[in-house]
C-alpha cells in the first residue's frame, strides 16, 4: 500500500508555475476560470493568455475571471488530503482576489492538516514564495515553521509590470475609459506593481513602448545590492519572440542571475494588462 | 463635366457630423455665455452685447436642432452666425484689437467641420462681402486698417479660399476613389464566392460517381482483394481531394463570416472511430504507433458541430503524421465537467520535428507551412491550421499549440458544448470481476512511446474500473496468469509470434487478444481474437463485453448498416442518370423500396398518389428545380404533401445552403457525393419510425459479369462507340451498363427532336441544357467523340460563342443518331437475361400510379375549362400530368395524348368534346 508523503505543496493556477516545473517540484495547482461568452474554462489549461488577448483584440469583451470556489477548493484539497498528511497552499494574494478567502473556508473542514498561505503577491511573485517553501519543505521543516518563513518573505519579493496598453485595465473595469483614452492619445504605458498586497500603478511610461520596456527594466534591476540573484522570473504576455530576446538582453546589462525562467502570464493576469506586459519579479534580500 | 464636379462636390461632402457640430455649438454658447460675464465684469458694453448674442444664438441653434433633428437648419444657423460675425468683425475694424488676417481661418475651418457644400458657400459669401466691402465706398463705414490691407486682403482671402477648395476637393475624389476599390473588392469577393461555389458544384458532381461507384463496387461480392484495395485507394484519393476543395471553400465561408455551425446530437466513439481510421490509413508503413487515450467517461450524446470537430481532430492527426517520421502520434481527448454540459478537451502530441518559437507565431496563418525549405516534401495547402482556429473560435473554444523544437508538438482545443444523453460512451459489465493483463515488449519503442503506452494501460484499467495490470517482460506475464485468475490476456503481434505454443495452450483457458496493425496482420487461430491497432478503451470495452470488434478491411469499408425498411417507399428525383444510379445503389442495403423520376414534373405527379414515405430531390434540375418543385408540393393541399419529408440533394456548397432550402420547405439536405453516414442519419432521422427494422439486410446485391472473352478489345477513346469504356465508366456492371444504354436508345430519338427545337428557336439556355446532360451520358454508354462534341458546344454556349454551335450543331445531330444506331446493335447483339431478384428499383416507367374516378374527373373538368379558355399551355400541362396515371389498367397516355393532340392543333373545341368523353370509354374498356 502506497505510504503517504508528509507535507504537499500547491498552489493558485495564477502563479505562472510552468509545467515542468510543477513537475519537478512536486506542485499540484488549482485551476482558475475564465468565463467567455460560451463557456468557462480552466486557466493555464483550457485557456491561455494568448488565447484570451485574441479573444478580446476580436470584438468580444465578456471575459471574466474567477478564483475556484468554496467547493471546488474542497474537492481539490480531497485530492491532495489523500495524497499528503498535510498540505501547504500558497493562494494569489489576498487583496488581488478572493481565492484566499474561498481556500481558507474549504480548508476549515480538515482540521488543521491544511494551511493556506496568503502570497500577498501575483504571478511569479507567488511563484518565488512557492519555490520558497519547496526547499523548505526539501530540508524536512514542519508545516507551522515554513507558513512563518514564508510570511516573513511577502514583503521580499518585487512584483511588477509593464504594460503596453491600459486599454485591457479599462475592459476589466479598473480605469475608466476617458483614462484609457488619454494613454493611447499620449503613449503612455502604465507600469503596475504589488505594494502592500495590493495591485497599483507604480508610475507612467511614456512614448516608444521598447524604450519604456528597458527603462522599467533598469529601474527595477537598480537596487542590485538588495536583490537576490539566484532566480528571476520574466513573465510576459502576448510578447513576440523579438520583444523577449530583447528583454533578456536588457536584464544581462545591468544585473546577472544564476537563472531566469521566462514564462508566459496566466489568463487572468494577461486579461488585465493586455499583449505586450512585461514583468521581471525577484526577491530582495 | 462642370456639371459633374459640381454633383461630386454636393453628394459627397455632406459628411459633417452632427453630434460634433450640435457639441460645438453647445460648447461655443457655453463660451460665449461666459465671456458675456466676463465682459460685464471689465465694462466692456459692446463685447457683452456680442458675446450675449452669440451665447443665445447658439443656444437656439442647439434646441432647434434637438427638436427638429434638422442637420439643414443647424448648419445654417451655424453659417449665419459665424458670417454675421466675421462681417461685424470686418465692418468694425476687427473688433478690440484683433487683426482682420483672423477671417482667413474661415475657409479652412468652415470647410474642414462642415463640409466643401456648406462651408464653401460660407467663405465664397465672406469672400464677395469682404470685396464688395473693402473694393466699394462702403469700406469707410469702420474700417480701422491699412490701405495695402484693403487692397490686397480679398485677393489672399480668394486664393486661401480656392486652396482650401483645391484640397478638400482631392480630398472628396480620394474619398470617392476609395468607395470605389471597396466596391470593387466586394464585388470581387461575391464573384470569387460564386466562383467557388460554382467551381466546387462542377467538381463535386463527377466525384459523387467517382466516390458513390467506387462505394457501390466495393459492396459488391466476389471481387478480389487487389480490386478492393485499387477501389478503396480511388475512393480515398478522391475524398482527399474533396477534402481540398472543401478546405478551399471553408476558408472562403470563413473569411467572409458565412461558416455555419450545425449542432446536433454526436456520440463521441463514432467521430474518434472516424479519425482513428483516417490516421491509421494516413500513417501508412511509417515506424509510428498511433495511441489513442480517451476517457471513456465523455458522455455519449453531446450537442455540436461533429462534422467541424472531426474536421478539426482529422487536421491535427494529419499534420502530426507527416510531420512525424517515427515514434508516436498521441490523441488524447478528456472532458471537464461544467454547468452547461462538458468542456470536451482534444489534444495531438507527436514526437515529430517541433516547432521553433520564431515560426510558433505565425503557425495559424493562412497558406504558410512553416519551415518550409525542410519540409518541401510535405504536402499541403497550409490551410488547414488557419481554419482549424477559425472553427473552434466558431464554436466558442480555443486552440493552443507547446513545442519544442526537434522534440516534438502538442496541438489541443477546448470546446464547450451541451450533453444529451449524459451515458458514458464506454463502460464495461461487471468492472469488478474483470480481471486483465497486456504484455507489450516497450524495449521495441522509443521511450517517449513506451510511456505512452504504459500510461495508456494505467487510464485504461482506472478508467473503465476494471484490474488491468501491464507486464513488461514475458515471465512477469507469465508470472502473473498464474498467481492471479487472469480472465483476458492482450498482446502484441510480436509477443504472440515469440511465443506462440504458450498463448495457444493459454487461450483455452482464458481469452488472449492480439493487437497489430492491419498491414502485414496474422490470422489468429480460432480460439484467440485479434484487435487492430490502436488499442484504447473503445476496442478494450468491446472485447470485455465480448462484442464482436475484428473487422476485415473490406468490412470496415462498406460500412455497418444497422437498419433495415422494407416497406419504406423513396422517390429520388434527379435529372442524371449516373446519380440515380449511384443514389438507388447506395440504398440498396436498406431494402426499401426506390423509385426513381427523372423530373420534376414527373415526380410530382407520383406523389399525387400520397404513397411515399420520403423524397430526395435534386436542387439543379432543367425546367422545374428541386426549389420550386417542393414549393410545388407544400402547396398542394393535404396534411400529406406538408408533411411529407423532403430531403434536397445538392453538389452546391455555396453559403447558405441549409437555411436556403430550410426556408423553399425542404426538411432537410444532404451533399453529394452521398456521405454514407449522412445518408445513415437522414433516413433515420425522417423515415417513420414504425418502417425501421434494426438489424442489416441480406446482401442482395448479385455481380454479374457477362463480358464474353471475344469482347475484350483495347479501350479507344478515338471510337464512337466503345461498350468498354462505357463499362469502366460504370464500374464494370454489364447489368447496369445495359440498363443505362437502353434508357440512352430510347430516349435518343426524343432527344433529338429536342435539341432541333431549341436549336431552331435559338433557346440557348435551354439548348445547352440538354448537351450538358448529353455530354455526361454519352460517356457513361462509352461514346468519348459524342460526349467531347457536346462539351465543346456546351461551352460554346455558356460563353456566348453561338456561331460554333449553328455551325456543328448538325455534326452533333448525325453523330448522335450514329451512336444510337451502335447502341441498338449492340442491344441487339447481347439478349438481355433476367435480373435477379434483388432490392427493386423502378423508373417512373415502370410504375403508373392508379387514378381513382374522382381524380379523373377532376383533369377532365380542369382540361373542359382550358379549353373554354383557348389555353393551350395549360391543356398541355394537365393532359401530361394525366397521362402519367393508368385508370383499372389502362394507360391513361393513349386517351389524354389524343386530347393534347387536339389541342396543340388548335381544335379546342374538339378537344373539349374528346375529354369529356374519356370516362365514358374507360368505363366501358373501349379504347382512346
Amino acid at each position: 500500500m502506497k505510504t503517504k508523503a508528509l507535507l504537499g505543496i500547491s498552489t493558485d493556477c495564477t502563479a505562472d508555475i510552468t509545467a515542468d516545473m510543477l513537475e519537478q517540484y512536486g506542485v499540484d495547482v488549482i485551476y482558475f476560470y475564465i468565463t467567455t461568452e460560451t463557456g468557462r474554462f480552466r486557466d493555464m489549461d483550457e485557456i491561455t493568455s494568448r488565447n484570451v488577448i485574441d479573444y478580446i483584440q476580436s470584438g468580444k469583451r465578456k471575459m471574466l475571471s474567477a478564483p475556484p470556489s468554496v467547493y471546488e477548493y474542497e474537492d481539490f484539497f480531497d485530492s491532495q488530503i489523500k495524497k499528503y498528511e498535510k498540505l501547504i497552499h500558497i493562494c494569489i494574494g489576498s487583496k488581488i482576489s478572493h481565492a484566499y478567502d474561498n481556500a481558507v473556508i474549504a480548508a476549515k473542514k480538515y482540521e488543521g492538516r491544511i494551511t493556506v498561505i496568503d502570497s500577498a503577491q501575483v504571478s511569479t511573485g507567488i511563484a518565488h514564495v512557492v519555490l520558497r517553501a519547496c526547499r523548505l519543505r526539501d530540508e524536512k521543516k514542519q508545516a507551522d515553521e515554513i507558513a512563518e518563513a514564508l510570511d516573513d518573505m511577502k514583503d521580499m519579493v518585487s512584483s511588477s509590470f509593464s504594460a503596453e496598453s491600459a486599454e485591457y485595465l479599462y475592459y476589466n473595469g479598473r480605469i475608466p475609459e476617458v483614462a484609457a483614452k488619454l494613454c493611447r492619445a499620449f503613449n503612455l504605458h502604465p507600469i503596475l506593481g504589488v505594494k502592500n498586497g495590493y495591485l497599483k500603478l507604480l508610475r507612467i511610461g511614456i512614448g516608444n513602448y521598447d524604450r519604456v520596456i528597458k527603462k522599467y527594466i533598469k529601474r527595477q534591476l537598480s537596487d542590485k545590492e538588495n536583490i537576490d540573484n539566484d532566480l528571476l522570473f520574466v513573465t510576459t504576455a502576448g510578447c513576440s519572440v523579438k520583444t523577449l530576446n530583447m528583454v533578456k538582453k536588457e536584464i544581462e546589462k545591468h544585473l546577472h542571475f544564476k537563472e531566469i525562467i521566462f514564462t508566459e502570464a496566466s489568463a487572468t493576469v494577461s486579461g488585465n494588462c493586455g499583449p505586450g506586459t512585461v514583468g521581471v519579479l525577484f526577491v530582495t534580500k | 463635366m462642370k456639371n459633374s464636379i459640381f454633383k461630386n462636390i454636393r453628394d459627397n461632402s455632406r459628411d459633417f457630423n452632427n453630434s460634433s457640430i450640435y457639441i460645438a455649438c453647445v460648447a461655443f454658447a457655453i463660451i460665449s455665455g461666459f465671456m458675456c460675464i466676463v465682459n460685464i465684469f471689465t465694462g466692456s458694453t459692446e463685447m457683452s452685447f456680442i458675446t450675449a448674442g452669440l451665447s443665445g444664438w447658439f443656444i437656439i441653434t442647439a434646441l432647434f436642432y434637438k427638436l427638429s433633428r434638422s442637420s439643414f437648419l443647424m448648419i445654417l444657423f451655424v453659417d449665419i452666425a459665424v458670417y454675421a460675425v466675421m462681417m461685424y468683425f470686418l465692418i468694425s475694424g476687427g473688433v478690440g484689437g484683433f487683426s482682420i488676417v483672423w477671417i482667413l481661418v474661415v475657409p479652412p475651418i468652415a470647410i474642414h467641420f462642415i463640409g466643401l457644400y456648406y462651408g464653401g458657400i460660407l467663405s465664397i459669401l465672406i469672400c464677395i462681402s469682404n470685396a464688395v466691402y473693402l473694393w466699394s465706398p462702403l469700406y469707410e463705414l469702420g474700417y480701422k486698417y491699412s490701405e495695402v490691407y484693403r487692397v490686397r486682403f480679398p485677393i489672399v482671402y480668394f486664393f486661401i479660399m480656392l486652396v482650401c477648395f483645391g484640397m478638400n476637393y482631392s480630398i472628396i475624389k480620394i474619398r470617392m476613389r476609395q468607395q470605389q476599390l471597396i466596391e470593387e473588392a466586394r464585388r470581387a469577393e461575391r464573384s470569387k464566392s460564386d466562383f467557388l461555389a460554382n467551381m466546387s458544384h462542377e467538381i463535386r458532381t463527377p466525384m459523387n460517381a467517382i466516390v458513390g461507384m467506387c462505394e457501390l463496387i466495393l459492396r459488391e461480392e466476389g471481387i478480389t482483394e487487389a480490386i478492393s484495395e485499387h477501389c478503396f485507394n480511388i475512393q480515398n484519393a478522391g475524398r482527399n481531394l474533396l477534402q481540398i476543395i472543401n478546405d478551399i471553400l471553408d476558408f472562403s465561408k470563413i473569411d467572409s463570416g458565412k461558416m455555419e455551425l450545425i449542432e446536433e446530437e454526436f456520440n463521441i466513439a463514432s467521430t474518434l472511430n472516424d479519425v482513428v481510421n483516417m490516421a491509421m490509413a494516413r500513417k501508412g508503413d511509417k515506424a509510428l504507433e498511433i495511441i489513442v487515450e480517451a476517457d471513456p467517461d465523455i458522455p455519449s450524446g453531446l450537442i455540436a458541430d461533429e462534422i467541424r470537430i472531426r474536421q478539426v481532430i482529422i487536421n491535427f492527426m494529419t499534420n502530426a503524421i507527416k510531420f512525424t517520421e517515427k515514434g508516436a502520434v498521441v490523441l488524447k481527448v478528456s472532458q471537464t465537467k461544467q454547468d452547461y454540459g462538458i468542456n470536451l478537451n482534444v489534444s495531438v502530441i507527436d514526437t515529430g520535428i517541433g516547432i521553433s518559437p520564431e515560426n510558433l507565431e505565425k503557425l495559424f496563418t493562412s497558406f504558410q507551412q512553416v519551415d518550409t525549405r525542410k519540409n518541401r516534401s510535405v504536402e499541403g495547402t497550409g490551410l488547414g491550421l488557419a481554419i482549424s482556429k477559425r472553427m473552434v473560435a466558431l464554436m466558442g473554444g480555443f486552440i493552443n499549440v507547446s513545442s519544442v523544437y526537434g522534440q516534438g508538438s502538442e496541438f489541443k482545443f477546448v470546446i464547450p458544448m451541451k450533453v444529451a444523453n449524459p451515458k458514458p460512451f464506454a463502460s464495461v459489465d461487471n468492472p469488478g470481476s474483470v480481471n486483465a493483463t497486456a504484455y507489450i515488449n516497450l524495449e521495441k519503442f522509443l521511450p517517449q512511446v513506451a510511456y505512452h503506452y504504459r500510461n495508456l494501460i494505467k487510464h485504461i484499467g482506472k478508467q473503465l474500473h476494471i484490474n488491468f495490470t501491464f507486464c513488461s517482460t514475458f515471465e512477469d506475464l507469465k508470472e502473473h496468469i498464474e498467481a492471479e485468475k487472469v480472465m483476458y490476456c492482450f498482446i502484441g503481434k510480436e509477443e504472440y509470434l515469440a511465443n506462440k505454443e504458450y498463448y495457444s495452450s493459454l487461450s483455452d483457458s482464458i481469452s488472449v487478444v492480439i493487437i497489430q496493425d492491419r498491414m502485414n496482420a496474422v490470422v489468429p487461430p480460432p480460439n484467440m481474437k485479434c484487435i487492430y491497432k490502436p488499442f484504447y478503451v473503445l476496442s478494450a470495452a468491446s472485447v470485455l463485453n465480448n462484442e464482436s470488434v475484428i473487422a476485415s478491411i473490406t468490412d470496415r469499408r462498406s460500412g455497418g448498416i444497422s437498419f433495415t425498411a422494407p416497406k419504406a417507399r423513396i422517390l429520388i428525383v434527379d435529372d442524371n442518370i449516373i446519380n440515380l444510379k449511384v443514389a438507388v445503389g447506395l440504398m440498396k442495403p436498406y431494402n426499401m423500396q426506390v423509385l426513381t423520376a427523372d423530373s420534376a414534373k414527373t415526380a410530382i405527379a407520383m406523389l399525387r398518389s400520397k404513397d411515399y414515405d420520403l423524397v430526395f430531390m435534386d436542387h439543379m434540375m432543367p425546367e422545374i428545380d428541386g426549389v420550386e418543385a417542393t414549393g410545388m408540393i407544400r402547396a398542394t393541399e393535404g396534411e400529406y404533401y406538408k408533411k411529407l419529408p423532403i430531403i434536397a440533394l445538392t453538389a452546391n456548397a455555396i453559403n447558405g445552403v441549409r437555411d436556403m432550402f430550410i426556408n423553399a420547405g425542404f426538411s432537410d439536405f444532404m451533399a453529394k457525393p452521398i456521405e454514407l453516414s449522412t445518408l445513415d442519419r437522414i433516413l433515420k432521422t425522417w423515415l417513420p419510425k414504425e418502417l425501421i427494422k434494426s438489424g442489416s439486410a441480406p446482401k442482395n446485391i448479385v455481380a454479374n459479369p457477362r463480358r464474353r472473352k471475344e469482347d475484350k478489345k483495347p479501350v479507344d477513346s478515338g471510337v464512337l462507340f466503345s461498350p468498354e469504356k462505357g463499362l469502366v465508366y460504370t464500374g464494370g456492371d454489364e447489368e447496369i451498363y445495359l440498363e443505362i444504354l437502353d434508357i440512352y436508345v430510347k430516349k435518343g430519338p426524343g432527344k433529338i427532336e429536342e435539341l432541333e427545337g431549341f436549336f431552331h428557336d435559338k433557346d440557348w439556355k435551354s439548348y445547352v441544357i440538354e448537351v450538358h446532360a448529353l455530354k455526361n451520358t454519352s460517356l457513361s454508354i462509352g461514346s468519348v467523340p459524342l460526349s467531347e462534341l457536346a462539351k465543346k458546344l456546351e461551352l460554346a454556349g455558356k460563353s456566348g460563342d453561338y456561331d460554333v454551335i449553328e455551325k456543328e450543331h448538325s455534326d452533333l445531330i448525325e453523330l448522335y443518331k450514329k451512336v444510337i444506331e451502335k447502341g441498338k446493335e449492340h442491344l441487339d447483339e447481347i439478349a438481355p437475361e433476367p435480373k435477379e431478384a434483388a432490392a427493386e428499383v423502378v423508373t417512373e416507367q415502370s410504375v403508373m400510379p392508379e387514378m381513382d374516378m374522382a381524380l379523373l374527373m377532376d383533369y377532365v373538368e380542369k382540361i373542359s375549362a382550358a379549353c373554354d379558355e383557348f389555353d393551350g399551355d395549360k391543356i398541355e400541362e394537365l393532359t401530361e400530368e394525366a397521362s402519367c396515371y393508368k385508370y383499372q389498367g389502362l394507360d391513361l397516355a393513349e386517351y389524354f395524348g389524343k386530347v393534347k393532340a387536339l389541342a396543340l392543333d388548335y381544335e379546342y373545341d374538339e378537344a373539349a368534346k374528346a375529354v369529356k368523353a374519356i370516362p365514358d370509354k374507360l368505363k366501358s374498356g373501349r379504347t382512346a
